[in-house]
């Protein structure tokens, strides 16, 4: 059906230069030119003349634009129809034939501001369709050559709206007003309980832009989002999928819970978890930094919050279905060329053994160690030299080069993500649906461990009336992870290893598992501690289901003119279930037989845990913004009300009947663990925000939340968080305006707020009884029957109320250039006070713990900044758009007061700075015996703590010190290496040696498109981070740990002190020097303290729009995208099997690969 | 062509840079001798074998061990490394194995084995075969 719409909207600013700024839309289908004028006639002050016979009139257009200028609009019209027109100054347009034959020619003009009439420098200035064009110059003046008449000139410039002008045959020379670009103005940031125009915010609020998490190979937010601000800290606990993480905003909030002290997540306001939000769905992501910004969440804001805005519906928008899917793999960050040679297996773990117990670990004779050495580069076995020897006695002697890691573990894994979204609406109704399955193989090879995740979202607002306005939204989750081992999957990474040495295969040749028999270190190791037999049994079986959904219902009353009444209800319901199967584990040791595990990961047992989450959350609270003349006020307040409560049940029954079902059903055995666990929070909170500003120059926000919680006793519960802040745009003042052409905004913010912190235990003010000591510490009388008992907790103080933090902020936000250069930094203070810690010390005779008290505090001083450059410069006829950036932050935090009169270096004490590292000092190897000789003269070993292992085994084959040893500083010169009284007074011969914390939280990111093609290229990383690798962080310390560990770099003896290596990093070989603390190795040391800071290329993607299918497809994109494709850390030096991030999850460095991701995938749109 | 020839030269440069480290001289010994000498031999006759060192290798040598060893023992428990130290014989190293009874039949084989350890743990391999036809 032929259908016209022309709607025409003009603003006129002038009597000429209205036609410039005109505001035209069109909407015309297979319309002649003639049909069209008058349209155009009747929503203007302008009129046509032209010659009725003129040719063109009757050429048919189809044109639809949206608040273009008169003269845009006439381009567009007369494009291609032979005809030319002139703008007369009566409002008159005079229609003309264009001349048949147009000669190039020489143009000029200059370009200008069309607010300020002030030229733009620099703006490019090109012939449409060409390749030909110029820059305007500090006049904002061009010169273009052979340009012919009724061609296009494009003027274009960040920040300002593109414009057309035609080149006519009546005129050489054009002014071309540039219209300054209103969407960085306009440009809303979503804050609590509204939104704001980014230019006034006057808190702490970073923006994450979508284009730097979308499409991201990523499991889930958690990881798209890190690095993504200097302030937001996350760590994660474990490369694997579904891995927990830990983050915050400015540091650690509180000494306390720091697994709960974290930042609120909101999603569209509701409480969630974000590594369940699908990041296709944001739309946004605000992160609020400072307490004035976070005021008005109260009690569970302490922390900062992080608010993620889903994406909705459009009115006016046809239906449009999005889908986007990928497909790739993922493989280890880090290097696994581990020894997989029998012999250096053997001989390395002997010789380190040799030195510490004269006893060998693996007892093989000379003879055994000649066939290990034939076999040496035998990758498969040779049939003339099998890596099994069945002996006279039936047993197994193993001369084998096995590589344990590729049989544990894959190097490379498939994923797959699947996206598909659909949105649109008219007036009444707009609507956002959308889907996601996201499926990855774990990397676990034997009974491989797997991940499967849906997420679906539906969101629907109605406009019910033209005052009353509802919304639902609905979101699903559920995600599924079965993995085999133990309970834990981090024991497979942990006790793996152990004992799996090279020269052991994982199976006899009749396919039994190996574990442990005479010929394994004298029948006294257990190899891999019976994980790799249970894994080949494949009867361990493990599931963890996590399953989450939130309801949504949102009102909205438009009650008056600038007055909205909000009212939202949401229910979050989850439910995590975990089973645990395991069952008696076979191996063999003599050909024929098969024996039983003995040990507690070989037990006929199934446990379960079935828990459930349920959060009523309620919100009401209305907005009044009303604005006199340039006096702008937005006043929002409301009450905010949460019931939290979690159920637990959990059960362990032994011996079922068969091992191939799992069910409490054929469990006939004892009843291991029955246990509930049943806990409930509330809490009620005001609030109430004004925000105002004068002409968008002085801005001022002030807040305020009342909050109660019932984890504190009556009488302690309310606590009162005020907020505040103030902004100046200086760069509105007018005596900014003479440099306002190069310098665009200047902002000063400053801000102070208080927020309080609930996060103590559930029940810590009052004192409670356990019952669930029966199973965990079983009390018989007669030997047999279990009594029933409980245990009554310590007294609590009854008077434990909020933490409280109180922030101070200063910020700067400057913009250069038309924005194109732009800066935002903040300086900060964070004071918390009242954290939970043991009060003061009682008398003995109290017989009980001393109660906590809300007694210690801490301050956090910090800054981050972040720079910008975005531009857009013409290349071959096509816009190359990018743009630049990158931040920085960092922040101390000192304990300020805790009751630690000692200064006992156990715990926190005054004047601590957090994650402060003591450490003793080691200056170097002994190089000779004459450096040996020399330090005993001046320490005396044996009474030193450091030494003890070295001279006080006294069997090993060489006791006491020698060449090669660690040399430890007698710092305090008492003659002993101690650790004094473990004071700060007296902390002995250590100092402080580093920090655990990261430093210099940085990232940057280009992002680059031009000519269809995209690039993103995003680097994150932490500037400084010390970690000490503790007793069984094995990878790292080889045979210093544990001599029969089984991951060792096959370059790790190089790194090891002899006579004919003297500058080498590790000391003289000798077993378990690492391990314990009082061994050379054990205790904290400056020599092996390392930096595991990290640069790490977190993302690069590249892409490709095609211009083909347009018909079908609005928007058809491949891309390939890498995920952590490149790290480098200086502790890649030492150990290049550990991943910087994967250290500081625990001071052991044992946890699930971290991964990196490379994949393939398309986005289309239609 | 002589540009291909610059580019060919290159590219062996190139290769020849990209190769392991280069390692120490080693010794160098004779082939192995099999006593009594005889074209074919069959199962339950006894051999000696001997074999020379004919140049030292590198001084650097900390330690050796040198080793008798055939292609059927591997399998056998009972069967372990002949290990033999030289003697001096006109002057030359000679290595003498312990007498070896042929126990299979086919193209079997009697290796030499050495492990030379040099500094900073560089252990070096010494394997020379000979193949023996045995008859049953």
């Amino acid at each position: 059906m032929k259908r016209i719409f022309i709607t025409i909207c003009l603003v006129v600013f002038g009597a000429l230069s209205g036609a410039l700024v005109a505001q035209i839309t069109l909407d015309v289908h297979n319309e002649s030119i003639r049909n069209v004028l008058p349209r155009i006639e009747q929503q203007t002050d302008w009129h046509f003349f032209y010659n009725s016979s003129l040719d063109g009139l009757d050429k048919t257009v189809t044109i639809s634009m949206q608040n273009v200028t008169l003269e845009q609009a006439l381009s567009r019209v007369f494009a291609g129809s032979g005809i030319d027109y002139k703008l007369a100054d009566n409002h008159v347009i005079v229609l003309t034939a264009q001349p048949k034959q147009s000669a190039t020619r020489t143009i000029s003009g200059t370009v200008l501001d069309s607010n300020t009439n002030e030229p733009v420098i620099g703006a490019s200035v090109i012939i449409r369709g060409t390749t030909q064009g110029t820059i305007t110059d500090y006049d904002g003046q061009f010169v273009l050559e052979n340009v012919s008449t009724g061609q296009y000139i494009e003027c274009a410039y960040l920040g300002y709206e593109t414009q057309d002008i035609r080149v006519t045959v009546n005129s050489d020379s054009y002014k071309v007003f540039m219209k300054e670009s209103t969407a960085e103005l306009d440009e809303v940031v979503v804050v609590g309980y509204g939104a704001q125009k980014k230019v006034n915010l006057t808190g702490a609020v970073s923006v994450v832009d979508q284009k730097d998490i979308v499409g991201r190979p990523t499991p889930n937010m958690v990881t798209a989002l890190q690095g993504a601000d200097p302030a937001l800290n996350i760590t994660m606990s474990a490369g694997g999928p579904g891995a927990s993480y830990n983050y915050n905003i400015r540091g650690l909030a509180s000494i306390n819970n720091s697994s709960t002290t974290k930042p609120l997540v909101l999603v569209d306001g509701v409480e969630m978890d974000l590594s369940r939000v699908n990041s296709n769905d944001i739309e946004s992501v605000s992160i609020l930094k400072d307490a004035s910004a976070s005021a008005i969440y109260g009690s569970k804001a302490a922390a900062g919050v992080i608010l993620v805005t889903t994406k909705s519906g459009s009115e006016g928008k046809a239906p449009q279905v999005t889908v986007d899917a990928k497909a790739g793999w993922k493989s280890p960050t880090t290097e696994h060329d581990f020894i997989t040679q029998g012999f250096w297996s053997a001989y390395i773990s002997d010789i380190f053994m040799m030195q510490h117990t004269k006893t060998a670990m693996t007892t093989y004779s000379d003879a055994d160690y000649a066939e290990l050495w034939m076999r040496l580069n035998d990758v498969t076995e040779n049939p003339e030299r099998p890596w099994t020897v069945v002996q006279n006695d039936g047993s197994y002697k193993y001369y084998a080069n096995f590589d344990w890691y590729n049989h544990y573990y894959k190097t490379i894994r498939p994923m797959q993500d699947y996206n598909v979204s659909l949105k649109g609406g008219n007036e009444k109704v707009n609507y956002f649906v959308s889907a996601r399955y996201y499926t990855e193989d774990g990397m676990i090879r034997i009974d491989n461990d797997k991940w499967h995740q849906i997420s679906t979202r539906a969101k629907v607002n109605v406009n019910i009336q033209p005052w009353m306005h509802y919304g639902v939204n609905f979101s699903f989750f559920s995600s599924r992870y079965t993995y085999p081992g133990t309970t834990s999957s981090r024991e497979i990474f942990r006790v793996g290893s152990l004992h799996a040495m090279a020269y052991i295969p994982a199976t006899n040749p009749d396919g039994s598992a190996v574990y442990l028999n005479p010929w394994i270190y004298s029948g006294q190791g257990t190899v891999g501690d019976g994980v790799n037999a249970l894994l080949l049994y494949g009867k361990h079986k493990n599931l963890n289901i996590n399953r989450e959904m939130v309801m949504q219902h949102m009102l909205t009353f438009d009650l008056a003119k600038n007055l909205t009444l909000n009212a939202d209800y949401s229910l979050t319901w989850r439910m995590k279930e975990i089973s645990n199967r395991s069952v008696k584990v076979p191996y063999s040791a003599k050909e024929g037989t098969t024996d039983l595990i003995e040990n507690f990961r070989s037990v006929d047992t199934y446990h379960q845990q079935l828990a459930r989450y349920m959060t009523h959350n309620y919100n009401v609270y209305f907005r009044w913004s009303p604005t006199w003349d340039k006096h702008h006020l937005t006043l929002t307040a409301g009450y905010n009300g949460e019931m939290y409560r979690y159920h637990s049940l959990e059960a362990e029954r032994m011996d079922l009947m068969t091992e191939n079902l799992s069910s409490f059903n054929f469990a006939k055995g004892e009843v291991t663990d029955l246990s509930e666990s049943i806990k409930t929070v509330a809490t009620n909170g005001f609030f109430g925000r004004l925000n105002y500003d004068w002409n968008g120059r002085y801005l001022f926000e002030v807040s305020v939340r009342a909050d109660a919680s019932s984890r504190f006793a009556p009488g302690y519960r309310w606590a009162v968080t005020p907020g505040g802040s103030v902004g100046w745009r200086m760069s509105e003042e007018p005596f900014w305006e003479s440099i306002h052409d190069w310098w665009d905004n200047a902002k000063l913010r400053i801000s102070a707020g208080q927020l309080a912190n609930q996060m103590t235990g559930y029940y810590d003010y009052i004192q409670s009884v356990d019952a669930d000591g029966m199973f965990t510490q079983a009390i018989t009388l007669d030997g047999a029957t279990v009594l029933s008992y409980a245990t009554e907790s310590d007294p609590n103080a009854g008077t434990l109320t909020w933490e409280k933090m109180t922030t101070y902020d200063a910020g700067l936000d400057l913009g250069f250039l038309g924005n194109r250069l732009s800066f935002t930094g903040d300086l900060y203070i964070r004071n918390t006070e009242g954290m939970l810690n043991t009060g003061t010390a009682l008398p003995s005779v109290y017989g009980a713990a001393d109660p906590k008290q809300n007694s210690a505090n801490m301050s956090t001083k910090g800054w981050e900044f972040a720079i910008t450059w975005r531009d857009k410069h013409r290349v071959a006829g096509k816009d190359l758009s990018y743009e630049i950036s990158g931040g920085v932050g960092n922040y101390k935090t000192f304990i300020t007061k805790y009751n630690n009169p000692e200064k006992l270096l156990s715990t926190y004490y005054e004047g601590q700075e957090l994650g402060e590292l003591w450490g003793y000092e080691i200056d170097g190897l002994f190089a000779d015996q004459k450096e040996v000789d020399e330090y005993l003269t001046k320490v005396d070993p044996v009474n030193s703590m450091v030494y003890t292992d070295i001279v006080g085994v006294l069997d090993s084959k060489a006791p006491g010190l020698h060449p090669g040893d660690v040399r430890y500083v007698d710092l305090n010169g008492d003659g002993v290496i101690t650790s004094g009284n473990n004071t700060v007074d007296n902390p002995g011969d250590r100092k402080i040696i580093g920090n655990t914390l990261p430093k210099y939280n940085y990232n940057f990111h280009l992002n680059a498109e031009w000519y269809g093609v995209d690039l993103s290229i995003y680097f994150q990383g932490i500037g400084r981070r010390d970690w000490y690798p503790m007793t069984e962080a094995t990878t790292f310390w080889g045979p210093y740990s544990r001599p029969y560990q089984g991951f060792m770099a096959k370059d790790f003896m190089q790194n090891v002190w002899s006579e004919d290596n003297p500058d080498a990093y590790f000391p003289r070989y000798r077993a378990y020097e690492a391990l314990g603390s009082a061994n050379s190795l054990g205790p904290t040391n400056n020599r092996y303290t390392l930096n595991v800071g990290y640069l790490r290329l977190k993302n690069v993607t590249i892409g490709y729009t095609l211009p083909c299918w347009k018909n079908v497809f609005s928007d058809f994109r491949i891309y390939f995208s890498a995920e952590n494709p490149w790290c480098w850390s200086g502790l890649q030096k030492y150990c290049r099997s550990i991943d910087p991030e994967q250290a500081v999850v625990s001071s052991q460095a044992i946890t699930y690969g971290f991964a990196r991701s490379f994949t393939f995938g398309l986005t289309a749109t239609f | 062509m002589k540009k291909l020839s610059f580019l060919l030269l290159l590219s062996v440069l190139a290769l020849t840079a990209c190769t392991d480290k280069t390692s120490v001289p080693l010794p160098t010994f004779s082939a192995i001798r099999v006593s009594p000498e005889q074209a074919v031999y069959h199962v339950g006759d006894s051999v000696v074998c001997t074999i020379d060192m004919l140049t030292p290798g590198d001084a650097s040598l900390k330690a050796a061990t040198y080793w008798f060893y055939t292609s059927w023992w591997g399998s056998d428990p009972n069967l372990t490394a002949d290990f033999q130290t030289p003697e001096t014989v006109d002057g030359v190293s000679r290595f003498t194995s312990s007498k070896i009874e042929l126990a299979r039949a086919g193209e079997v084989r009697i290796y030499f084995w050495g492990r030379l350890e040099y500094p900073n743990w560089d252990f070096q391999p010494i394997q020379i075969p000979v193949s023996v036809k045995v008859e049953p």
